[in-house]
């Protein structure tokens, strides 16, 4: 089944979760989210979404130099950012807790 | 990274596409993406290794493009500001008034060194003011290169000067081909040739169109977006330079009609020597200037020259008289003054000798002594036993052809 459209309602914190604990640049933030599992993100929405939480100010960005190829673009999560990941994950959980419970009722009906 | 794109056109070129599709970014927002995508897309394409296998990961650029768009909240292509009819008659209009003001603005230029005043930029003036609202659809993007590459009146015009630069042989091509990197000198030239004419009413459209075409010319090379700018200051300074040419080459054959001018042809005017004169000047035995004094050759005929008065602006026949010194006209604080004291200070004369002034300088010895009488018969050069001139001693006088005094 084609899980891009739910995928796109839940990138942004995605992106914000695989960035939480450590600064990364957009391949490593796809990498990330690859090996979690998100496998059908594409390649663009990440680096969309990158920019769309950095210009709302939930990002920090930084560019490191790099010996081999181009310079990398690092993002971070600021104060700002790690609110509005507490924030989702506990709306997320909640959601998701809901339409479990529909599923499984729907399930057993 | 320029070493690592440089060496793979299909990197170049995906990146190229993908930029060109978010090209309506604000320019700083569009240097960041580019700065993620970049190395995001080299990486891909070290890892695909062939073209065909990037675009099954990534998509198209422009589809790559599209999803980066709409990911990150970025508004769509402002290509629908107007609908497909307005944009077709926009485009239509940006077209027909470039081709307009083009044309006008060679005939303009044509005449830019020619009289007439400022009055002559009338026209471009007006129509650089119908043109103005095309540029600004043209640079929000309401009108695309596409609409206007799509109007059928471009193609035809497009298919006739490619096939009016067809007919010339390859090597007149690239002849002109190579000349181009010359226009930037033509331009330094005219500006100097604007500023050496000192007529503000020529010179400074000349300065702002040589300036134009400096900032808009390099621009219309990678954005598009400029080139109606670009065409229409080119066709201005082409004109100019067409007018300068035609002036050069056939001036001489105006002048030499005697409307006016001295040069080229058989000289009109006084001559001494073969060299023009533009004025003459007496002395008495003291040193002292005479005012007003008159000229006849060795028949009685009066030497008539032509006079250069202020005027009151009019146009009025030339006037033709033998009284001297002729007034010298003269623009101070833009306005006209006319005076005919001597511009230099004469040595005293010496009496016994009967040394004349010299002509050129008071500081310099006389290096050519002409009798103060220049009325002074070509067939008496006994008159003049001290001169050193060379050859021909008696100053010559000749009188203009048309003698209407």
């Amino acid at each position: 089944m084609d899980t891009s459209q739910l995928l796109k309602g839940v990138l942004d914190l995605a992106v914000l979760a695989v960035l939480r604990d450590e600064d990364g640049y957009g391949y490593d933030v796809l990498r990330r989210l690859r090996g979690g599992g998100m496998e059908e993100v594409g390649d663009a929405s990440v680096y969309g979404t990158l920019r769309r939480l950095y210009r709302a100010g939930l990002l920090t960005s930084y560019v490191v130099p790099s010996d081999e190829g181009p310079h990398r673009k690092y993002y971070g999560v600021n104060d700002a950012g790690r609110e509005r990941l507490v924030e989702s994950e506990r709306a997320w959980r909640a959601f998701a807790e809901t339409l479990d419970g529909i599923l499984t009722k729907g399930a057993v009906a | 990274m320029s070493t690592e794109t440089g060496t793979r056109p299909e990197l170049v070129d995906y990146l190229a596409r993908v930029r060109a599709a978010l090209a309506d970014l604000p320019g700083d927002e569009l240097a960041e993406v580019m700065e993620d995508v970049e190395p995001h897309v080299i990486e891909v394409f070290d890892e695909a290794g062939t073209g065909e296998e990037v675009v099954r990961r990534l998509g198209t650029p422009e589809a790559y493009a599209a999803e980066l768009r709409a990911a990150g909240g970025y508004p769509p292509p402002f290509t629908d500001v107007l609908t497909p009819a307005r944009r077709t008659w926009s485009a239509r209009y940006a077209f027909w008034m470039t081709g307009f003001t083009t044309a006008v603005a060679f005939v303009t230029g044509l005449a830019n060194f020619g009289g007439g005043g400022g009055a002559k930029f009338a026209p471009l003036i007006g129509f650089a003011i119908l043109l103005a609202p095309a540029l600004w659809s043209i640079f929000t993007g309401a009108v695309r290169r596409a609409d206007i590459e799509a109007l059928p009146e471009y193609r035809f015009a497009l298919r006739k000067g490619r096939g009016l630069v067809a007919v010339l042989p390859e090597p007149v091509l690239a002849y002109f081909r190579s000349l181009r990197p010359a226009w930037w000198l033509v331009r330094v030239l005219l500006v100097a040739v604007a500023v050496l004419a000192a007529r503000s009413s020529s010179a400074v459209p000349v300065l702002l169109v040589a300036v134009l075409v400096s900032w808009a010319g390099p621009r219309s090379r990678t954005d598009r977006r400029f080139l109606p700018v670009s065409v229409v200051a080119n066709a201005f300074l082409t004109g100019v330079v067409l007018a300068l040419v035609a002036t050069v080459l056939f001036g001489a054959s105006s002048s030499a009609r005697g409307d006016y001018g001295y040069y080229p042809g058989p000289p009109v005017g006084l001559t001494h020597d073969g060299d023009y004169l533009s004025n003459v000047y007496a002395v008495d035995g003291d040193g002292k200037a005479i005012p007003e004094f008159y000229l006849y050759d060795e028949n009685g005929n009066p030497l008539n020259v032509r006079v250069d008065t202020c005027g009151d602006g009019r146009y009025r026949e030339p006037l033709y008289r033998n009284r001297f010194p002729l007034p010298e006209v003269d623009y101070r604080d833009g306005r006209c003054v006319e005076s005919t004291g001597l511009p230099f200070v004469p040595l005293p004369p010496n009496p016994s000798g009967g040394r004349a002034p010299s002509a050129t300088s008071p500081t310099t010895a006389p290096s050519i002594t002409t009798t103060p009488s220049v009325t002074a018969t070509p067939s008496a050069p006994t008159t003049a036993p001290t001169t050193t001139a060379p050859t021909t001693t008696a100053p010559t006088t000749t009188a203009p052809p048309t003698t209407t005094g």
